[in-house]
Parts: structure tokens; C-alpha cells; sequence
């Protein structure tokens, strides 16, 4: 299982024996080789003794450009190369659920405690594939539709699918039952197919074609899912300076959110970090299946002193293996922590091959790259006629948290969501720090019609309340910066507090807690309804007579606590001590 | 170091600025160590930077100056540079380039590696869990170092961050397990270095110490390779050895610099204030070589130190550098102005991993709460003399007054310390308890009844009654 | 690219090297034995002299006699230190001169015509049949073409032999 660099097994555009190529320069990444006959531009070489994986990137007369994808130290002109005579692939297959791999879904678990430049051993281990037929001989079968499927390490089975393009006669169908890993389970039209597959990374898998999510994503995170939900195939940029949270938000969102397979591509990020994510994996259980939430997600662990260029290819090998998925009509989210460290990688890439720098030393095509990135997000139907989505969540990590720059600037564009992160919030430890002026969702209009359809009609007007709410304690909190809290009329000093209930009572969510760290969409709802009625039993209050002053002294913390004092979907509890606080306020009389 | 057997190379095509260019080479490598014997029979060393067909260019790490390309030999050593490991190094004090400084004869090793290391694999690591503690009070209080971490101190010039570094890498020890610190120094001033020598005397002495000083003096590019050995260094005394290894980092903003003169030479395009592009991955490939590993005894934690251009945190390399790191200690002028030392900004100051590395089990059962509710109360206290400023402190109620108070005796009884005394943990919580005390109990909501009561905590007009809080 | 020294050549230092770690062994240790007996008495001499300092201090109340002990005590140990690693460089140093002189004994043994031969071939091999070999002063060979030189004289593979074993001259020390 893993990648393809070096598998010999995998198809190629002839079958002539490849001819052997020579270095002629070595400068960093960029390797210089002859030319030889039947190479192509994007092909995958070995170079050097070490078999250093990488990439063509150009090709000039009778001199090859070849990005290498690792550290190139001691490799000299002179030395061999190896053309393997087709792109970067990567073998899809049934054994990426619940394993960690390298930007080029090479296999870690297998690999040493340092990880030295050159191809790696696949060492995982060969269970054997159990199929199940969906399909008898001779029936008539296309491109992408399902054949069988067989079983993974967790709860999930896992589609065989005829390869896009393919399709004809079924010429023979293994039977149920264990099959070697590599076994040819069907031959269709003449070509064997595996349960495993192979998919070049930066070809996008076919669909029949897109459709527009309706159906929103559940975080779990009350911010989002009340305020900035994001559709199922959306996009989502969360752009956040250092120690906003960014990670731990993203982590909760991996744990949580009501996805089939989450792919969490660790771009450029901490070793620490990544080791956290993948020992709470497995540790925690899915609410879902019972299963270990590790065997719904593949990690791609690409930490900031694995190879650059490597990083550049992660964000596509996450999404080929999101497709993949989708293809079998799941819901797919993937994260990306961190474009920006992805679109750095770029830049060095363009400034090494002499590119003319646009914006801060970025190339000029940095733009079209982000765009393309995020159009591989989509809600689709598949070739094989089922509902399946990819959703994307890129993080952005603006330098000085200069929100201005190229890579922040350009996302912000083709997104469907921002989720900014505000650092004078994560000062505050007001967590997660999604700010609610600087962030947007565009998917809400047709989500409110989704929720409409699924029982909640009540959604937008809650949505819209709650963010009035905010934006006018926001407003007064200026004007209280400036002439005081007291010198406000009593139904201002109301709204500064409907505030603090709404950001201490609704937004803020505690990872660490056990309970408050997921929230169910019913809980979620009944958390604000509830924060809402007794901001307008206050209202009320004022209104009748009551000082300001002693309806802000009034004890909320049983309405503050309510969050963490109730389970993830308690709708019933949070009910009950709505309750309990309203008849407590109905006690206050002027 | 292994010095080349073999071929030399006569024919210097051409010298421009830091590079010589070697023509009629066979088989070298990019990356290369290179030694260079001049005319004279002077040593220096090289880098090669471009490995084209037949032609080597190589950065001269001493530079160019001097050199007549007749007569000039250079002898390429197969590898990138290499450095012997092993317990050799402990006691010694070497350049930037890991020659000794002290007297003594090279440093040697039964084996050696590669400057550059390679990265360790994320699913190799172990996740940091204990403490190291440094015997500075507010930094073990509110700030743990964990075993494994990467935590940078942020400073400004004028700051007292090299007493610091050089208080903690005297002092910090792992409860009782072999302890290691490998401190590079890196454009320091003369006067800095022997300052340094002189903190780090005992420690050296006592075989515990690696010194590294490449001064401001030396070459820049050195300076790119003194971190490198310190790292290689001590991640074989951890990782094979068995210690756990702090290494200080002092100061990255030169190294960053130096990093910015060599890409400039090199002709790179400059990206944020004329850094090279690949400054986050470069200063990523030191910090991240911090860390514990599966079934392997000791670690290596990381102090870089940097001091911030015009204090500017977003400047590219603490900003960099906070994205990688695991927190940040950030010292303040303001502090420092109060005569405080260390001059610690609280508020500023962060230990992403403290919650592992400390609380029960790890330091005290009340070390997580005590530093949550100093923090909390001097964030209180700073909001109270916010408010101060604007109305005056006759204007502030009698609690609020409590905390210019506190914020008071949090510096001077809490913070301060004498820059060559270690303080225990304990004392340290004990302080911190004093100071907290002077509060009245209900704004310490933040501990728990049972420890309020031990430590004899006072409900408001109980402290009035004894007066204003002591001081 | 690190060439490897000729077989034979190898061959004919080796009892160079053995030999030679043997008797800088017996060397080194009474120079080291020396330096460490000097370093130990300047430390107790400091010692005392710090303790008399902080008595005196201590008499007349003063509070930065502790600062001057300190200073005096660093001092001494660092004193004391470079004593014993200034012994160990001087049997190291040592060690590197016998083992040139060694190699340039060979010069009178009755195996240097054929270790001569072995080296000119060798050099020959990675410069070329057309490199011009000639003798050096210290015995071996130095061999040139236009833009590449080759050492083979005894003396540099006396050095690079040492250098590959530099670990194993940690002994001379290390217990």
C-alpha cells in the first residue's frame, strides 16, 4: 500500500525498457539530466544512486529540468537517473483508511525514526482484501461504477470501481471471500482491475458532473455551524496569525465534523503537533461507527522539515485521495494546515527555476494555483451515478498576520467561507477565536433553505439574531471604551451584555472538555435559543423599571456553564436550565 | 571532520565575491564540504553550491580575500560536512565551526553525521510530557519548558536575554536524569562570549556543557553551521546517549541575517524584508530537530533566542519563528525599565505544551491552576491600570486599587531574581501563593476551596482589616 | 571524493598504526596523570583562597566577597581545565608526529620499492596514464596533470590514516 514511486508493477505509457539518463548539473532541487526518448513533461524520475524521487519541470533542447522532491546533498553530474515514464502517481486503495503517509503517500509507519532522503521500502503490512461482489459475469458495466467492494482495518468497506474511462463486458468477478491484497478481482473489457488503484495527483478524477451542496457540513463547533456553516463540496479558508488556535481548531473539526473520511493533510507544520494528532486518533472513538476515529482518516504528515518540495505535492495527494473516496459516493473533508506553507513552496520552486517574481517573491500564477486547488472541492455526482462530496479546509497563515498579503489576499477570493481567526480573541482565550466580523459564509442563503427542508426552519432567524447581537455589542463596546459602561442607556447596557452571554455561553467551546468539545446541531440550536429568551427576559426587565446595574449583577454562570454542564446533544438539558434561569429572573423585580 | 583523501583540484576558473569557481572536477557532489589549501599553505573551507558538468562552485566560507587562483588547491570530502559525535564534546568550548577554543586537542568522536540531519518521522515521535526545569521562577511558573519543546525567547536589544539564556543553560536540570546543554552562540561580541564562558564555567567543568561561540568577527556563513553542529551534537548525546539535551540558541535574528547576506550573494530572490524565501523551512530544519522519540531514552529541547528588530514581533523571523515553536518568551522593556529581572512580559509569554509538562503528576497538583490565576489576575491588574491612566487612581474602587497592588508584588516578589540564583519550583509556587494572597479570596475563583483554605486565604475585609496587602 | 588509500599501501601502514597507539598511550598517560595532578592543586589552592576570602568578607560585612570568591573559583577551573586539555592536545600532537614518522621510516624499509610502485599506480589511476609522478621529500609520491594534483606522499597518508581512526585516539583519555 503507498505510493507508486517505486513499484514496478505500475502501468506505464509503453513497455519498452526505459533508457537510462545521466546528471549533468546539480543545483539544491533542480537536477539537470540528458534527454532520452519517451519522456514527457511531469514524469516521475529516480535520481542518483539514493533513487531520490522527482519531477520534470522542463525540458530545453537536449537538458531535462527535474525538481527532486528530497534533500539532494552528495548527488553529482555524472550519477544516474531513472525516467519511470509517467506522472506521479498514487496507489488508492482500501489500505490508506486509518495510515499516516508522507507527501508523496509513501507509508511513516514503516519507515525509521529519521527519515533519510531516497525511495522507502513499503513495509506496511499485506493483509489480505475481502471482497464482496455487487456485479455477476457478463452484465454490462461503466466507468466508475462499482464492482464489489471489500473491507478495511475499521467499520468502513471501501468501493472496487471501474477506472474512469473504463467500462464494458464483466469478463470474470472474483467470488466473496479473501483474495491476496494484489489480486485482480475482475477483468472488464479485456484489463484486470485491482482493489487497489493507481491515479496521477494532479489530475483531477472525473465526475458526472457537479452539483450544488444544499446540505451542510456539521462541525460541531457552535461558531460555525450557527454563524459561517459551510456546504458539504464547499471551500473554507481559516486565515490565522500564530497561536490563534488555527491547529486546534482545524484538529476539533477532524475529530468532530459528520464526514465519512477526513483527509488531514499536515502541510509544513510542527513534528510535535502532528504526533498529537495521530496519538488522539486513534485513541478517540467515532460517535458514528464505534470505530476508532483514526480508521475514517488518512494523514498525510508533511512537517515543516520534511522536504519543501514534497510539501508542494501533499496538497494534491490529499485531495487525488479525497476524490477517491468521493468517487464512491462519501462525504470527504480535507484539511490542509497549511496553504501558506504550501504556497511557499511554490515560490521557492518558481525562484530556483528563474521565474519572474510577482508579489512579494510569489510567482505570477500563484493566484490560478490556489483557484485550482479549491475547484477540486465540489458536491458531485459520481460516474457511477452516486451523491458524493469533497469539502476543502485550507488554513492560511498570513506572516505578521498581515491579512493583505498575496496568499491570504487570493484565498479570501475563492472561497464559499472564511473562518478568521482574531488574535486580540485568542488573547482573551476566547477559543476557538473565529472572529464574527471578519469572517463570511456565502453557502448560507442555500443552507437556510436545506435547514428549512430538514426540520430546523427556525435556523436563519436564529443565525441572523445571533449576529445582531454581536454586531451591536460590538458597537457599544467602543463607545463603553470611551465614556463608560454607566453612562449608557439601560437598554445598551442590556445589549453589552447580551453580548458577553452570546460570546461566553454560545461561542466559546472548550476542546479540553469532554462534553463541550463537540456540540450536536440540536444542542447547538437549543444553547442559543436559550442564551436569546434570557437576553430578552432582561430586556424585559430593563424595560420595566429594573436598574441596569443590578440585571448585570444578576449570577449567569448556571447559563454560562450550561455548555459544558450538558452532554453534546442534551437539546432536552440545555431546555431544563433555560428554564431554571428565566424563572430565576422572573424572581427580579424592580 | 574527515579531511579528503585523494584528488585536489588546481584550476580556479574564476573567484567573484564569496565564490571560487573549480573547473575540470569529477564526481562532486552539490553540498559538499570543500577544503581549500592557498598558496601560503593557509586552510579554509568551502561549500559547493553549484555541481554543473565539470565545474564546482564553491562559497569559500572565510571568503575570497587574499586568494591568487595560482596555487590554490582544493580537496572536495565526498559528503556534505560532517562532524565526529559522542560524549567528546562535553566540555569543551569550540567555534562556530566546532574547532576548539579551549587548548585541547579536536574534538573527536567514534563516529559521525551529517550537520544537516534528517527529519525525524512525525510517527516516531513521542508526544513532550515532562518538565525541565530552569530555576528562573516565572519562566518554570508560567511558562514550563518541556522536554522536547521548541521555545523561543523573543527580546529586543538592550535586554537582558543572554543573562537569561545563560542563567537557564546554567541551571536548568530534568529531576535527577543525565542533563546536557549544548549553547550556540552566534555573532556574539567579544565581551558577550566571554561573558558567556564565564556563566557557564561550572557547568562545563562539570562536563555538562557543549560551548559553541561564533563571534561577530568570524565568518558569516559559519554562522549557518554553527547551530547545524550544535543540533548534530546534541541530538547523538540524546538520542544515543541518553541525556536529556537543552540546546540555546543565541541569537537567531543574526543567524537570520547571516542567512539573508548569503542568499543575497547567491543572487536568490529576496521575498519579506529581503529574507530568503525558504527562511520559515530553514529556521523549521533546526527548530523541529527538537523532540522525543518512541523506545529511546532523553531528548532535545529547544531555546532559540531572538531579539526583535525595533520590537517588531512581525517582523519576519520572530513571526517565522512563532509559527514553528511551541510559545514564546517574551521579555519587555517596560519590565526592564522597572529594574525587574527577568523581565518577563506574562501576559505576552506562552508554553503551548505546559499543560503536558506540568500539573499533577509532572511538577505540583496546584502548578496549573496557581500560574492560570496569575495570569488571570495580572491580566485583571493591567486592564485596572489601563483604566488608571485615564481616570486616575483616586477614581479606582478599593479592589481595583487591590490590583495595582498585586501587579506590584507580582514583580517584585514573584518575578525578580537574582541572575545567578536558582530557585526551586517550589519556592517559586510558594511565591507565587504569597503574592496571590494578596487578593481577596473571591477573585480567586480560579483555585480550588480546599488549597484557599490551606493557604489561609483571606476574604476582602479580612485583608482590609491588616490594611492595604503588603507589599 | 574520497579516494581510498591503496591496498597495499594500507597494508604497510598498518603496524604504523598499531604500534603507535600502544606507545603514545604509555605517553600520555603520565602527561595527562601530570595535568590533572597540577590542575587538582590549583583548584584546592583556590578553594582555600576563596574560602579566605569569604572569611574576611564575611568579617567586615561586606556583601560582594561571595562575587570575588566566584570569580576566583572560575578562574582556577578554568585554569585547571585548560591544563589537562592543553596535555591532551600536546599527546595528541604527538600521537600525529610519531605516526608521520613512522611513515617516513618506511623510506628505509626493504618493502618501499613496492609500496612506491603500488602509490604511482594508484596515482596514475586517478589522474591518468599521462600524470607526471614525482618522489616526494618525505617518501610517497605526489602526481600532477593540468588542474588536479594527487598527494601520496607518506606524511599525507599518515594523516588521512589517523584521521579515519581519529576516534580511537579518544583512548589516550577516556578511561
Amino acid at each position: 500500500m503507498g505510493a507508486v514511486t517505486e513499484d514496478p508493477g505500475a502501468p506505464r505509457r509503453d513497455t519498452g525498457r526505459r533508457p537510462v539518463s545521466r546528471i549533468l548539473r546539480v543545483t539544491g532541487p533542480l537536477v539537470e539530466m540528458e534527454y532520452t526518448s519517451g519522456i514527457a513533461m511531469y514524469d516521475l524520475v529516480s535520481i542518483g544512486p539514493a533513487r531520490l524521487p522527482g519531477e520534470i519541470v522542463a525540458i530545453s533542447g537536449r537538458v531535462v529540468t527535474v525538481q527532486a522532491y528530497e534533500y539532494t546533498g552528495g548527488l553529482a553530474p555524472g550519477q544516474t537517473a531513472l525516467p519511470r515514464g509517467r506522472p506521479l502517481s498514487v496507489r488508492l486503495g482500501p489500505g490508506l483508511l486509518g495510515g499516516i503517509f508522507d507527501g508523496l503517500l509513501r507509508p511513516l509507519s514503516g519507515a525509521g525514526d529519521w527519515l533519510s532522503p531516497g525511495a522507502r521500502r513499503h513495509t506496511s503490512e499485506e493483509r489480505p482484501c475481502s471482497f464482496r461482489p455487487f456485479v455477476a459475469r457478463g452484465e454490462r458495466v461503466a466507468g466508475g461504477q462499482a464492482l464489489g467492494d471489500v473491507r478495511t482495518a475499521g467499520p468502513l468497506r471501501v468501493k472496487v470501481l471501474v477506472p474512469p474511462g473504463g467500462g464494458g463486458t464483466v469478463e470474470e468477478i472474483a467470488g466473496a471471500g479473501d483474495h491476496p491484497r494484489d489480486a485482480v478481482v475482475a477483468v472488464v473489457g479485456g484489463t484486470g482491475i485491482t482493489a487497489d488503484a493507481l491515479w496521477p495527483v494532479r489530475r483531477p478524477r472525473p465526475v458526472r458532473e457537479r452539483v450544488a451542496g444544499r446540505e451542510a457540513l456539521s462541525t460541531g463547533q457552535r461558531v460555525i455551524d450557527l454563524l459561517f456553516p459551510v456546504a458539504r463540496g464547499g471551500t473554507v479558508a481559516v486565515p490565522g496569525g500564530f497561536g490563534t488556535g488555527k491547529t486546534m481548531l482545524l484538529q476539533q473539526i477532524a475529530k468532530w465534523c459528520d464526514a465519512d473520511v477526513i483527509v488531514y493533510v499536515g502541510c509544513g507544520e510542527r513534528g510535535n503537533e502532528m504526533a498529537d494528532v495521530i496519538t488522539e486518533l486513534s485513541e478517540l472513538r467515532d460517535p458514528r461507527t464505534g470505530g476508532s476515529l483514526a480508521d475514517r482518516t488518512v494523514t498525510i504528515a508533511n512537517t515543516s522539515n520534511m522536504p519543501m518540495m514534497a510539501r508542494e505535492a501533499s496538497v494534491h495527494t490529499g485531495m487525488t485521495v479525497a476524490e477517491y473516496f468521493r468517487d464512491m459516493g462519501l462525504d470527504v473533508v480535507v484539511i490542509a494546515d497549511s496553504t501558506s506553507r504550501w504556497a511557499e513552496a511554490l515560490r521557492e520552486f518558481a525562484s530556483r527555476t528563474g521565474a519572474l517574481p510577482a508579489e512579494e517573491g510569489y510567482p505570477a500564477g500563484l493566484a490560478s494555483a490556489i483557484a485550482a486547488f479549491y475547484e477540486r472541492a465540489a458536491a458531485v455526482t459520481t460516474l457511477g451515478g452516486d451523491r458524493g462530496s469533497v469539502t476543502v479546509i485550507g488554513a492560511v497563515s498570513p506572516p505578521g498576520g498581515d491579512m493583505t498579503e498575496p496568499v491570504t489576499a487570493h484565498t479570501e477570493r475563492f472561497v464559499r467561507c472564511l473562518w478568521t481567526l482574531d488574535r486580540d480573541l485568542a488573547y482573551a482565550r476566547h477559543y476557538p477565536a473565529v472572529s464574527w466580523a471578519g469572517s463570511f459564509s456565502r453557502d448560507v442563503p442555500v443552507l437556510a433553505a436545506g435547514h428549512r427542508t430538514a426540520g430546523d426552519p427556525a435556523w436563519s432567524g436564529r443565525r441572523d439574531r445571533v449576529g445582531a447581537v454581536l454586531a451591536e455589542a460590538d458597537r457599544l463596546a467602543d463607545l463603553v471604551d470611551l465614556i463608560g459602561i454607566a453612562a449608557l442607556p439601560p437598554r445598551e447596557r442590556v445589549s453589552v451584555l447580551a453580548g458577553r452571554l452570546v460570546r461566553e455561553g454560545v461561542l466559546q467551546q472548550s476542546a479540553l472538555s469532554q462534553r463541550d468539545a463537540y456540540c450536536g446541531p440540536e444542542k447547538t440550536a437549543a444553547l442559543a435559543d436559550a442564551v436569546l429568551a434570557v437576553v430578552d427576559r432582561c430586556r424585559e426587565l430593563v424595560d420595566a423599571g429594573v436598574p441596569a446595574a443590578s440585571v448585570e449583577e444578576i449570577d449567569f454562570g448556571p447559563l454560562l456553564r450550561t455548555r459544558e454542564d450538558t452532554g453534546p446533544h442534551d437539546a432536552a438539558g440545555v431546555a431544563e436550565r433555560r428554564d431554571a434561569m428565566l424563572a430565576g429572573l422572573r424572581e427580579v423585580r424592580p | 571532520m574527515s579531511t579528503a583523501g585523494g584528488i585536489e583540484y588546481t584550476a580556479v576558473r574564476e573567484l567573484r565575491g564569496p565564490l571560487a569557481i573549480i573547473e575540470g572536477v569529477a564526481g562532486v557532489g552539490w553540498d559538499e564540504y570543500a577544503h581549500i589549501t592557498l598558496h601560503s599553505g593557509e586552510r579554509r573551507h568551502g561549500v559547493v553550491l553549484d555541481a554543473d558538468r565539470d565545474l564546482a562552485v564553491v562559497q569559500v566560507l572565510e571568503g575570497t580575500a587574499g586568494i591568487d587562483p595560482e596555487g590554490v588547491r582544493a580537496a572536495f570530502s565526498g559528503s556534505p560536512l560532517r562532524v565526529p559525535v559522542g560524549t567528546d564534546w562535553l566540555g569543551r568550548v569550540c567555534n562556530g565551526r566546532g574547532e576548539p577554543l579551549d587548548g585541547g586537542p579536536p574534538v573527536l568522536g567514534s563516529r559521525d553525521a551529517e550537520v544537516g540531519g534528517a527529519p525525524i518521522n512525525p510517527v516516531r515521535r513521542e508526544p513532550p510530557s515532562e518538565p525541565v526545569l530552569t530555576g528562573v521562577g516565572a519562566v518554570d511558573t508560567l511558562t514550563t519548558l518541556v522536554r522536547g519543546q521548541k521555545l523561543p525567547v523573543f527580546s529586543v536589544a538592550g535586554l537582558p536575554h543572554l543573562e537569561l539564556a545563560a542563567q537557564i543553560a546554567a541551571q536548568a536540570t530534568a529531576a535527577g536524569k543525565a542533563f546536557a546543554v549544548v549553547f550556540a552562540g552566534m555573532g556574539l561580541t567579544h565581551a558577550d562570549a566571554s561573558f558567556v564562558r564565564d556563566a557557564l564555567e561550572e557547568r562545563s567543568a562539570a562536563g555538562e556543557l557543549v560551548l559553541l561561540l561564533n563571534t561577530a568577527d568570524d565568518p558569516v556563513i559559519e554562522r549557518l553551521l554553527t547551530p547545524r553542529i550544535a543540533l548534530t551534537v546534541a541530538e547523538h548525546l540524546a538520542f544515543t546517549g541518553g541525556r536529556h539535551v537543552l540546546v540555546v540558541l543565541n541569537d537567531m535574528t543574526t543567524y537570520a541575517e547571516a542567512l539573508r547576506e548569503v542568499s543575497a550573494a547567491r543572487g536568490e530572490i529576496p521575498a519579506r524584508r529581503a529574507y530568503p524565501g525558504y527562511l520559515y523551512s530553514d529556521l523549521a530544519s533546526l527548530y523541529e530537530r527538537c523532540g522525543r522519540i518512541r523506545g529511546r531514552p532523553g531528548s532535545v529541547t529547544v531555546l532559540p533566542v531572538l531579539t526583535m528588530p525595533a520590537g517588531d514581533i512581525t517582523h519576519p523571523v520572530p513571526d517565522l519563528t512563532g509559527y514553528i515553536t511551541e510559545g514564546q518568551i517574551v521579555l519587555s522593556p517596560e519590565t526592564h525599565a522597572r529594574g525587574v529581572y527577568p523581565p518577563l512580559d506574562a501576559l505576552s509569554s506562552l508554553s503551548r505544551l505546559m499543560r503536558k509538562g506540568a500539573g499533577p503528576g509532572r511538577t505540583r497538583d496546584d502548578h496549573l491552576d496557581v500560574a492560570a490565576q496569575l495570569l488571570a489576575a495580572l491580566a485583571r491588574a493591567r486592564q485596572v491600570r489601563d483604566l488608571a491612566d485615564l481616570v486616575g487612581q483616586a477614581a479606582l474602587s478599593p479592589a481595583d486599587r487591590r490590583y495595582l497592588d498585586y501587579e506590584e508584588a507580582f514583580l517584585r516578589d514573584f518575578t525578580d531574581q537574582r541572575s545567578d540564583e536558582p530557585r526551586g519550583l517550589d519556592a517559586s509556587l510558594e511565591r507565587g501563593w504569597r503574592v496571590l494572597l494578596t487578593l481577596p479570596r473571591s477573585r480567586l475563583s480560579m483555585l480550588p476551596a480546599a488549597l484557599l483554605d490551606a493557604h489561609g486565604a483571606k476574604d476582602a475585609d479580612a485583608l482590609d482589616d491588616h490594611g492595604e496587602a503588603p507589599r | 571524493m574520497t579516494t581510498p588509500v591503496p591496498e597495499q599501501a594500507a597494508q604497510a601502514l598498518s603496524p604504523v598504526r598499531e604500534g603507535l597507539l600502544r606507545a603514545a598511550r604509555t605517553d600520555a598517560e603520565a602527561l595527562l596523570a601530570d595535568a590533572d595532578r597540577e590542575a587538582a592543586a590549583l583548584l584546592e589552592h583556590a578553594r582555600a583562597e576563596a574560602r579566605a576570602i569569604l572569611d574576611a568578607a564575611r568579617r567586615q560585612g561586606e556583601a560582594d566577597g561571595s562575587d570575588a570568591a566566584r570569580d576566583l573559583l572560575v578562574r582556577a577551573r578554568r585554569e585547571a581545565r585548560s591544563r589537562t586539555l592543553a596535555a591532551r592536545r600536546e599527546s595528541f600532537e604527538e600521537v600525529r608526529h610519531e605516526a608521520a614518522e613512522r611513515a617516513r621510516a618506511l623510506r628505509g624499509t626493504d618493502g618501499y620499492a613496492a609500496l612506491r610502485e603500488e602509490l604511482e599506480r594508484r596515482a596514475r589511476v586517478l589522474l591518468g596514464p599521462a600524470a607526471e609522478v614525482s618522489e616526494h621529500a618525505d617518501g610517497g609520491v605526489v602526481a600532477r596533470v593540468p588542474g588536479r594534483r594527487v598527494d601520496l606522499s607518506l606524511t599525507a597518508l599518515a594523516d588521512r590514516a589517523l584521521d579515519r581512526v581519529g576516534g580511537q585516539v579518544l583512548s589516550l583519555w577516556e578511561p
